[in-house]
């Protein structure tokens, strides 16, 4: 995203919602491709709507080569770097459930957006009541669901 | 009606479950990531060993408390618990970022207690009448009504309407994915049983919704939500000086969550769409909807917490579940071995009543618990330090994702919607349209499928989308709500011409 | 060599250790997790809470009731031979479900993945019209149907399940066209019917037990009259050969010693002759029956048989 479109005024195209658009029409034909498979009956909503993406994708990349309107204003600003980190964390956090068990995999996953959502200087203090937080809201969570509740989350398959 | 069923519904006891069950509802519904249904599945065996009444008065009041309770994570983190509450985030969540975060939660409960009140007291008197409203809702008019829903909320994306058709039109795409309702297909799942299990709405709400406020809450140091010079009371004189002038609004609002929630499956999720957008249809500051206006709130919350009462018509009524938490209790009910059905109300009508009135009294108890809940719940958001929030909130949408099917893809298929949501979102793509399409999209596929097996029957299928006085009118409505925006457009136009188009 | 050896005597001693806890009839020796492949509140899951209660009588163990829905209870099947295999882990199982979606379209399990130890009950299917249909008999709507092929709408509980099987089976024992409308669950169907959508809905007797006030059977497919419906003949009465509806039975994971599979049998079996049981499970409309371990496999053959035959006609299978 360049900086041109992020301030709006200058350029009055908006390319990543038209980049959209045109991904859209391609996953609405995919989506019809797809449908070959389907019964007569179970086939009709899918390609229906498949269509009715394609073409409002197309109206919509018609509509700003045509008349721009204003571009979506959106914030550059922030850490890159912390936002790709979170989303790391969590999709390993994620694919390890079943592997690692729930609390294994939790634990992990909470150090990990500690370490992606701090921006305080760390200290030894501040390491101990974090610690100790973490346990109380981790071990909180699973007695409740897991021992009052009953819900059956994830076992440790490693073991 | 007996004073009898009023006395066994205050027994102490009750009393108690219902104190219980409204705390702990508003806690699970308040927490981003924990949603009503889950609190309702995941407490239904604790009601087992005791009386039929009391059980239901627990769930009752479990379910009154999430539902008003969703409106903490839809303001605070623009997290909805429920479908009910996506409306709250239109105008909740503007409210909270520029400081009047505790003024839109106290709104919510004043209007929640309006809105629970309402559908409680039309249980109450008018349930048999209503319910035969359900009856008259068929294939057809769920298919219209579901088209209705998604008509809104696109012409709701104000100046986006065609990235709201977009992002509606993949939502239904995206509710195609696994076993179909009606036909049997296996659709897109490419052979994994990842997919089998399809899409679930309340993953894709949460994902959808909270990762992206996640993934951009790390992104700086500056505070989650501004904090006006105001903070430290309730904002209370001023929460009520709003809902009183605006209490029609909330009246209208309350009523038709009650009426739409009598329609099963469909009502509860469009019930405060339909609510908002007359709301702001009708009020003299339309432009400030979206940006924290606080009517709006009052409209949602009002019309979500009266489907909680409304919803329950045709479930006592007709046995017949309004919402998703209703078919949990209803089964709590069967294995108690209370027979649902007509019988609730002649022969169980001990039962039902004194259920009823201990609902009224939940509705009544979310006042106080609700203010000192949510004032707790605001100070805490805006004093727990990010490097804690964004971890509890993550781990919560985890544990809660999982809980809705004991199921760890559904926590990948919210993570992956989640990260989408928000390329999608910085590009002017709303969540809304998409979440919407993946409720509304099955409701609508099994209304045409099966419309056209009647039409088919009967010899001609065209005709049969067109039934009777329902479907016109849904049509209508479909129609004006479609031209409405371009009728308004050419009148400004003709008063003013020359003037800048407003939504563009 | 050392640790494959070490390994191989592990797992020796661990199955025997398992084998033996089970002869001894300590087992069940920690509660039992009950897996239902469906949500809440509906048939499988009140079955499953009724024999809960008995479960804990008799073992004194809990049964766990854990929910895993999604795809019909397909998520649940493909999922479930990855559970631990010691006996402590059942998931309950429908047919035609574990029959009928394997053979429609690949869900991630055979019928065969599943090893079936005991079928408690099923709901009969029934034909159920409003209390003021103009149907009184059976026979009005076959002829009704007969007069006017594809005319009669039927509301059902899905596609290709047992009130769709039911529904095309009877169509060809009686010669008909009838036209079935598969609606989300049995609420839906049975909305369906009292709105006057449909004339007449394929489902079951529990849920007639339910809705006594304003719905009644016009036959139900059972090998006997329904104890709750002495008035409702059964199909076999009327001169057609339909017996069947929504089995119920529970499996263990591939793996499970045979002495746990065998006791699992015993248990269940023993909950299903208990008189107060059975009137509950009555009185809900359930019809009971009694298929224990060793007679699974030749229970299951017949039902495949049956089934078959009805997939043949949905153009399922050649």
């Amino acid at each position: 995203m360049s900086e041109s479109t992020m301030h709006g005024e200058a350029s009055r195209r908006d390319i990543p919602g038209m980049a959209y658009a045109l991904a859209f029409s391609v996953l609405g034909g995919f989506a019809l491709y797809f449908t070959d498979d389907m019964s007569t009956l179970g086939a009709v909503f899918p390609q229906t709507i498949a269509s009715a993406l394609i073409i409002f994708s197309l109206a919509y990349i018609t509509q700003n080569l045509v008349s721009p309107g204003s571009v979506h204003p959106v914030s550059g600003e922030g850490s890159w770097a912390r936002r790709g980190l979170l989303i790391a964390v969590m999709l390993v956090w994620v694919l390890s459930l079943n592997w690692l068990g729930f609390i294994a995999a939790g634990v992990l996953g909470f150090i990990g957006m500690i370490l992606v959502g701090n921006y305080d200087a760390w200290s030894l203090r501040r390491v101990l009541v974090y610690a100790l937080v973490s346990a109380l809201i981790i071990g909180g969570f699973y007695t409740l669901f897991a021992v009052v509740l009953n819900v059956p989350l994830p076992p440790p398959r490693w073991l | 009606m007996s004073w009898s069923f009023l006395l066994a519904a205050l027994t102490p006891f009750n009393l108690m479950l219902a104190f219980i069950g409204v705390g702990a509802g508003i806690i699970i519904g308040g927490l981003p990531g924990l949603s009503a249904t889950m609190a309702v599945a995941v407490l239904v065996p604790v009601t087992f060993g005791m009386e039929p009444a009391s059980g239901l008065i627990m769930l009752g009041a479990i379910y009154t408390g999430a539902i008003y309770g969703g409106a903490y994570s839809a303001i605070l983190v623009n997290t909805p618990g429920t479908p009910s509450a996506i409306a709250t985030t239109f105008d909740g969540y503007p409210m909270a970022k520029r400081g009047d975060g505790d003024l839109a939660v106290t709104l919510a409960t004043l209007s929640s207690v309006v809105g629970g009140l309402t559908g409680a007291i039309a249980l109450l008197t008018l349930a048999p009448l209503l319910a035969t409203i359900a009856l008259q809702f068929g294939s057809v008019e769920y298919f219209w009504l579901a088209v209705l829903g998604l008509t809104l909320i696109s012409a709701l994306s104000e100046g986006a309407t065609l990235k709201g058709f977009m992002g509606a039109s993949l939502g239904l795409l995206l509710s195609t994915v696994g076993v179909a309702g009606v036909g049997g297909d296996v659709r897109y799942t490419f052979g994994s049983s990842l997919l089998l299990g399809g899409v679930e709405i309340i993953s894709a709400l949460i994902g959808l919704y909270c990762i992206p406020v996640l993934i951009d809450l790390v992104a700086t140091p500056d505070p989650h939500l501004r904090v006006s010079d105001k903070a430290g009371g309730f904002r209370l004189r001023e929460a009520m000086s709003l809902a009183l002038r605006s209490k029609f609004n909330m009246v209208r609002s309350a009523v038709i969550g009650t009426v739409l929630a009598i329609l099963p499956g469909a009502g509860g999720s469009i019930a405060s769409l339909v609510s908002y957008s007359e709301a702001r249809r009708s009020s003299r500051h339309r432009e400030r909807f979206g940006k924290g206006e606080p009517d709006g709130i009052l409209a949602t919350e009002s019309a979500n917490n009266a489907t909680v009462g409304g919803g329950f018509i045709p479930t006592l009524v007709l046995g017949i579940p309004g919402t998703p938490p209703d078919a949990i209790i209803l089964g709590a009910l069967l294995v108690q071995g209370v027979r649902t059905g007509p019988e609730l109300f002649t022969e169980n009508a001990a039962i039902s009543y004194t259920f009823i009135y201990g609902l009224l009294f939940a509705t009544l108890l979310l006042l106080p618990m609700g203010l000192i809940i949510g004032r707790y719940a605001f100070k805490s958001i805006i004093a727990i330090p990010k490097a804690i929030l964004a971890p509890t909130v993550a781990f919560m949408t985890v544990i809660g994702t999982y809980a809705i099917r004991n199921n760890t893809w559904d926590v990948l298929i919210m993570l992956v919607l989640g990260v989408v949501g928000w390329f999608l979102n910085r590009a002017g793509f709303k969540p809304s349209p998409i979440v919407l399409g993946l409720i509304l999209g099955p409701i609508a596929e099994q209304g045409f499928v099966q419309a056209v097996l009647m039409g088919q029957a009967q010899g001609a299928v065209l005709p049969i989308f067109f039934r009777g006085p329902i479907s016109w009118t849904i049509v209508a409505i479909i129609v004006v709500a479609t031209l409405y925006p371009l009728i308004r457009l050419a009148l400004s136009h003709r008063r003013d011409p020359g003037e800048v188009s407003e939504n563009e | 060599m050392k640790t494959r050896l070490v390994t191989t005597l592990t797992g020796v001693l661990a199955s025997l250790s398992m084998g033996a806890a089970v002869a001894q009839s300590d087992f069940p020796n920690e509660d039992l997790s009950y897996v239902i492949p469906f949500g809440p509140g509906g048939e499988s899951d009140i079955s499953a809470r009724l024999q809960q209660e008995y479960f804990k009588d008799i073992t004194g163990q809990e049964a766990i009731i854990e929910y895993k829905p999604g795809g019909g209870g397909a998520v649940a099947w493909s999922q479930f031979n990855d559970m631990p295999a010691d006996g402590h882990t059942i998931i309950g199982t429908n047919l035609p479900h574990i029959i009928l979606q394997p053979l429609a379209k690949d869900v991630g399990f055979e019928t065969s993945d599943l090893n079936n130890f005991y079928f408690f009950h099923y709901s009969p299917d029934a034909i159920l019209v409003t209390a003021d249909s103009p149907y009184e008999t059976l026979d009005d709507l076959v002829d009704a149907a007969r007069e006017a092929p594809g005319s009669v709408t039927l509301s059902g509980s899905g596609t290709y399940s047992a009130n769709h099987v039911a529904q095309t089976r009877f169509d060809s024992l009686a010669d008909i066209t009838t036209t079935y409308i598969p609606y989300k669950g049995t609420g839906a169907a049975v909305t369906a019917l009292k709105s006057g959508e449909v004339q007449a809905e394929w489902g079951y007797s529990t849920v007639a037990a339910n809705h006594q006030g304003d719905t009644r059977m016009l036959a139900i497919a059972s090998s006997e009259r329904h104890p709750l419906f002495p008035d409702v003949p059964t199909f076999q009465e009327l001169g057609y050969d339909l017996e069947g509806g929504a089995y119920r039975g529970m499996a263990v994971p591939q793996g499970t010693p045979e002495e746990a599979r065998q006791r699992l049998s015993d248990i269940f079996q023993e909950i299903n002759e208990d008189p107060s049981f059975v009137e509950r499970m009555q009185e809900l409309g359930f019809f009971l029956v009694d298929v224990p371990a060793d007679e699974v496999d030749a229970f299951l053959a017949e039902r495949q048989a049956e089934y078959e035959e009805v997939a043949r006609g949905f153009d399922l299978i050649d």
